[in-house]
């Protein structure tokens, strides 16, 4: 199944299209929810959707409730595709739920964001490799951060639950949630480079190359790994909401 | 059948001084917090970083052993895209490291416009001055990617051994081991460091990474006793 | 625009520092080396306390450098803690001051560019006795042994003992303790390096480092244009 939903936070009113199952549902001031009717992406959906912030708006994206993935018809991949474009002086806050890959899901996830030199952005992530008691499926995530026309990040994980490799030491190295959080743009000072390790839970803050600073995640749970981007976010920037409504 | 240039074999020898004898590569790091210990770990972990690390690596070399091929003065639109896949400062830092010193050493055996041009960088990225040495020496971009994954390889190798007493002739048998898929993994990436250079834009190599190597980088360069510099 | 590295460029190797503007050009640069326990670092912290006042001073160690290591340097006055770098040899200290010398060679060139110093030591990790610098990273070495390592040293011969440009015999206040005979110790020397120096010191004793500030001085003189 193919869906391309659109979302504008402009000079009036929020304006947006669904596409079901990708529904946005404004809910409040500059808030939207993105709920997934069917549940989650199956193998072989092809899902999109388009944001942009107009010049000083701004928006957040939240979720409703964490997006199950299952597998689809001989392991084709489910495809989301997101575009987020922020205009001078916008504001933009993408805090999904939880993505979870079950056994024998493939995700391709691909979120491309485009700032402008006076906007700011904080994107988020959780990604839980299976349900309780399972192994966990594929799930490939790119990340690409554009500030003002010049390349802050371009990152793409790699994780699968049922491949040893990248279950390894030079892969996710046996924990099952993968979290990151990117805060990039105006004001964003990138700070100190900062490692943290503890029975189930290591995150490392990097202050990149550009405006803005990166913090990846691994975890034995969601839980672990919610409070440490919350805390951090909450850090990075104390005048944005740390939590998801 | 093509001669490999004994210039290229010089870039793929570590006797060369490239600053690169004291970079783990990862190992030190995953070694001292118990998460590689024997020999199969070892192989376990070199998979996981050809699948990963091992794209962009192969990908930056060719790209700038095509670069240096046309003569290319420009090079700070690669050195920040680099930038961009390397979120971690300590492995920028490392990069610019053992650039530094590649370069250094470069710089003397095929002096020319192509490593002035790098020199004025001021601390290019290792992968750009390796492939750009690859050219200046007669080879060309999958010499290139074929020489970056080989280092990727063999650096883990090297520290491995000196941190662990494992026995180096089982490591070579894992480095022979994946020899096989490394260099299929090179020779795939030339298409599409052709085509970055030929529309000038980075943004189609590859991005890839894994999440444990990165929080490890680190997390090492915060240790007060480190053997390796990363 | 965030600049994300501060360091200069890319030098060639030798030559004066650019911008330099000292007549006698750049930094006298030696090596420190010698076997494990022979008293190297003592040796630099000795040196560092001694000329600091009349000469610009800075350090390469290539030893494991830890906090408390920086500490105790600046508790002591012997250096200022950004005149002192720390290059990690990954587990191979003769390589780092041999074979490729890139990395010492980086952060002598950074402490050259940052403070214009008249005298560079760069200090080896512990090694054996087959571990000498490639004149390519320094000028001159010194090479460390300490009677305790037993009074054939000199004769066993080796880089170190033979070539070095000065040869360092220290801890002679335990000669005794240990068995060691001095004599034999300073003919055997003789006998291996000709007409290069060799002095035996206790770095313990009152100014026991003066031998060895004395040939530093003579160095740099000899460095300096007429």
């Amino acid at each position: 199944m193919r869906a391309a939903a659109t979302l504008t936070a402009g000079a009036g009113r929020m304006r947006w299209r669904d596409a079901p199952p990708v529904v946005l549902r404004p809910t409040g001031g500059d808030r939207v929810h993105l709920v997934h009717a069917a549940g989650g992406p199956l193998g072989g959906d092809e899902l999109s959707l388009h944001a942009e912030v107009a010049g000083g708006r701004s928006l957040r994206v939240c979720s409703v409730a964490a997006t199950v993935v299952q597998p689809g018809v001989a392991g084709t991949p489910a495809s989301w595709r997101v575009e987020l474009d922020v205009a001078a002086g916008g504001r933009l806050c993408w805090q999904p739920q939880p993505t979870v890959l079950t056994d024998g899901a493939c995700l391709h996830s691909d979120l491309q964001v485009r700032l402008a030199d006076t906007a700011f952005a904080a994107l988020r992530e959780v990604v839980v490799l299976g349900r309780a008691g399972q192994a966990g499926g594929r799930y490939r995530g790119g990340l690409a951060v554009t500030v003002g026309q010049r390349p802050l990040l371009r990152h793409e994980s790699l994780l699968d639950g049922a491949d040893a490799e990248l279950c390894g030491p030079a892969g996710t190295g046996g924990y099952r949630v993968y979290g990151s959080l990117l805060v990039a743009g105006a004001g964003v000072d990138p700070g100190k480079s900062l490692a943290h390790n503890a029975p189930g839970l290591r995150w490392a803050r990097m202050p990149l190359a550009g405006p803005g600073c990166l913090v990846l995640a691994l975890g034995e749970s969601v839980t672990a790994v919610d409070a440490v981007l919350d805390e951090l976010l909450a850090t990075m920037l104390p005048t944005v909401s740390g939590g998801r409504e | 059948m093509r001669m490999i240039p004994l210039s290229v074999l010089l870039l793929a020898d570590s006797r060369l001084p490239s600053g690169s004898h004291a970079h783990s590569g990862g190992v030190e790091m995953a070694v001292t917090d118990g998460l590689l210990s024997t020999v199969d770990d070892l192989d376990l972990f070199l998979r996981g970083r050809l699948r990963t690390a091992g794209p962009v690596a192969a990908g930056f070399a060719a790209v700038a052993a095509l670069l240096a091929e046309q003569g290319a003065r420009s090079w700070q639109v690669w050195d920040e895209a680099l930038s961009a896949r390397t979120p971690a400062p300590a492995l920028r830092d490392a990069s610019r490291a053992q650039g530094a010193a590649l370069l250094r050493t470069v710089s003397r055996i095929w002096p020319g416009p192509v490593v002035s041009a790098l020199r004025e960088l001021g601390r290019p990225h290792q992968l750009l001055v390796l492939g750009a040495a690859v050219a200046a020496g007669g080879g060309g971009a999958a010499d290139a990617a074929a020489l970056a994954v080989h280092h990727l390889i063999g650096g883990a190798c090297s520290a491995a051994i000196r941190l662990l007493g494992l026995d180096p002739i089982e490591v070579a048998a894992v480095h022979g081991a994946v020899a096989e898929s490394a260099g299929r993994l090179a020779g795939a990436s030339v298409g599409l460091a052709e085509l970055a250079v030929s529309t000038s834009d980075p943004s189609i190599l590859p991005a890839t990474s894994a999440p444990l190597p990165e929080l490890l980088a680190v997390r090492h360069a915060e240790m007060e006793v480190n053997l390796f510099a990363s | 625009m965030h600049r994300e590295d501060e360091r200069g460029g890319v030098a060639l190797g030798g030559g004066a520092v650019e911008g330099g503007h000292r007549h006698r050009g750049r930094a006298l640069r030696v090596g420190i080396g010698g076997p494990v326990g022979g008293g190297k670092t003592a040796l630099v912290a000795a040196l560092c306390r001694a000329l600091s006042g009349e000469l610009s001073v800075a350090v390469v160690t290539n030893d494991i450098y830890t906090t408390e290591d920086a500490d105790f340097l600046r508790r002591n006055g012997v250096l200022a803690d950004e005149r002192i770098r720390a290059v990690r040899t990954g587990c191979c200290p003769h390589t780092a001051i041999r074979d490729d010398i890139t990395a010492n060679l980086d952060e002598v060139e950074e402490l050259e560019r940052q403070h214009d110093p008249d005298l560079v030591l760069v200090e080896s990790g512990g090694d054996n006795l087959t571990a000498t610098f490639s004149y390519g990273l320094i000028d001159k070495q010194i090479f460390v042994v300490d009677v305790a390592g037993g009074d054939k040293v000199p004769r066993k011969g080796g880089p170190g003992v033979i070539r070095s440009d000065l040869l360092v015999i220290n801890k002679i206040d335990l000669a005794e303790l240990v068995g060691a005979d001095l004599d034999v110790m300073r003919r055997d020397a003789a006998t291996q390096r000709g007409a290069r120096p060799t002095v035996l010191i206790s770095l313990r004793a009152a100014d026991g480092v003066r031998p060895v500030t004395e040939w530093v001085r003579q160095e740099i003189i000899a460095r300096t244009p007429a």
